[in-house]
């Protein structure tokens, strides 16, 4: 799924308040489960809780890992 | 006109302007109303032409939940159009057994007052603009800063005309096409320094009326109910804690702790269940704390074991350079260093391993950028290759970390 930014991307879908990317040239979605993306281009991370991430170049977005001991796998984090 | 430049006295009212209106919402000293919510909603659909009718009913109640429940019973009644001499026994029975019990007094008078003689005659029909009929329009005092301060707007009688939605004290609507549900602002707000909302000892929300429809919040984190009260009962456990899925409330409820029964209290409730294995401290290049608090805990992690019944649990502690929140966010226990354990956090696809330049990070998402052949090498990956994501170990970690928010 290809996405061309106009204004800002949502690049963390289950974090409550949303990790936006602003100011690519393009954001492609690659893994909708573990939630990866592409970031093309210099480009500028948002969020409410966190200071601004500044990127010059194309990147990789991930989410974190934590590990749930009752099941004993590894989840997304959630904030 | 065009404004190139604000002038000094024009930047010094920039800060009058936003604690006016931030004072509009949260010094909120007076109930809205209903005549003077009826008369702006009356003023409002003549003059936008929302809807044929220019007088819409208007259903005012004291909160989000009140208006949920007054649109529900609205529904209810409504719903049986043509059919009116049926509805003291049936739609009665019908709301009292859904809703009714549920509601208090006055939202049953609110709805039934103004929809009452609407049966058989009206519907419920949605209109768009409860945007506009809220609290929530924050371009007005934008609007206003340039009417007032620097030129005139085209339409700057109509401007502040409508801008007195603001002033009516009121949080939410929904407009139908004969109906409006309107909700009454909070009737008190609770903020921390920053200005988040947040409260150890009350609701940081507080609506009216008797339903006592309130929100918690601990530094701006959303918490529900239920677990506030086990926080300020004591009665939140150390399994209630692990359990949590959501890496914000675990941190509010460890923040909680500190601020209302002390730091020695915090300590017993972690040392209780957890000893410390390891700390591992990543001294920073000055230049990559730019942007963070600064403070002394940014790059400090603890690794924590324990177990709960048969099962072992490792925790790596913490701290968010942006915030110097507190964290524990749960490892696998096989991590036996501080360093490998905040490590094991981050994924790349396998295939990428090899090929990282830099990584950075701002709270649970990493930003990882790839050497020239690794941008290559992503743009044919397949997506099971892309969602191989493993883990780096922590010498790697923390040679390729650059700027962490």
């Amino acid at each position: 799924m290809t996405t061309t930014v106009k204004k800002q991307v949502n690049v963390a879908p289950s974090s409550t308040e949303g990790h936006f990317v602003e100011e690519a040239i393009n954001v492609v979605n690659l893994d909708a489960v573990n939630e990866t993306f592409k970031v093309e281009g210099k480009s500028k991370l948002v969020t409410k809780n966190h200071t601004t991430l500044e990127t010059e170049e194309d990147c990789l977005i991930t989410c974190q890992t934590v590990y749930d001991p009752f099941k004993g796998v590894f989840i997304k984090s959630k904030d | 006109m065009q404004v190139k430049q604000l002038n000094k006295s024009q930047k010094e009212k920039l800060q009058v302007y936003k604690q006016m209106y931030l004072d509009k919402f949260f010094a909120n000293n007076k109930p809205a109303s209903k005549k003077e919510v009826k008369d702006y909603i009356h003023w409002f659909y003549g003059q936008f032409n929302v809807s044929k009718n220019k007088k819409p009913k208007v259903v005012l109640v004291n909160s989000p939940y009140e208006l949920c429940v007054a649109i529900s019973m609205a529904k209810i009644l409504l719903g049986k159009i043509g059919r009116k001499n049926e509805v003291s026994n049936e739609v009665i029975s019908e709301v009292s057994n859904e809703v009714w019990n549920e509601v208090r007094n006055e939202v049953r008078n609110e709805v039934w007052n103004e929809v009452w003689n609407e049966v058989g005659k009206s519907k419920l029909t949605w209109y768009a603009p409860q945007y506009y009929l809220s609290a929530f329009n924050p371009w007005v005092s934008f609007y206003d800063f340039f009417d007032k301060e620097c030129f005139a707007l085209k339409k700057s009688k109509l401007f502040n005309e409508y801008k007195r939605v603001l002033d009516l004290n009121i949080f939410w609507s929904v407009p139908f096409e004969n109906f409006v549900f309107v909700s009454r602002n909070a009737v008190k707000y609770c903020r921390d320094s920053q200005a988040k909302l947040h409260s150890v000892s009350e609701p940081a929300v507080q609506f009216g009326g008797k339903f006592r429809y309130h929100l918690y919040y601990i530094h701006g984190v959303a918490i529900k109910r239920q677990m506030f009260k086990k926080l300020l009962k004591k009665e939140y456990t150390f399994q209630d804690w692990v359990k949590e899925s959501n890496e914000e409330v675990k941190a509010a409820a460890l923040s909680f702790m500190e601020e209302k029964w002390g730091s020695e209290y915090l300590f017993r409730f972690i040392s209780d269940n957890l000893k410390e294995v390891d700390t591992y401290t990543d001294k920073k290049d000055p230049k990559y704390l730019a942007g963070t608090t600064g403070g002394m805990n940014i790059g400090v992690y603890t690794l924590f074991k324990g177990k709960i019944g048969s099962i072992n649990l490792a925790f790596v502690r913490c701290y968010c350079p942006s915030t110097d929140r507190m964290f524990f966010l749960c490892v696998n226990a096989e991590n036996k260093t501080a360093k490998d354990a905040i490590a094991s956090l981050y994924r790349v696809p396998a295939k990428l391993k090899s090929e990282i330049k830099y990584i950075q990070r701002q709270g649970e998402r990493f930003s990882t950028v790839f050497t020239d052949a690794g941008k290559q090498k992503l743009e044919n990956m397949t997506p099971e290759e892309i969602a191989d994501l493993v883990p780096v170990s922590g010498n790697e970690y923390f040679s390729k970390m650059k700027y962490e928010y």
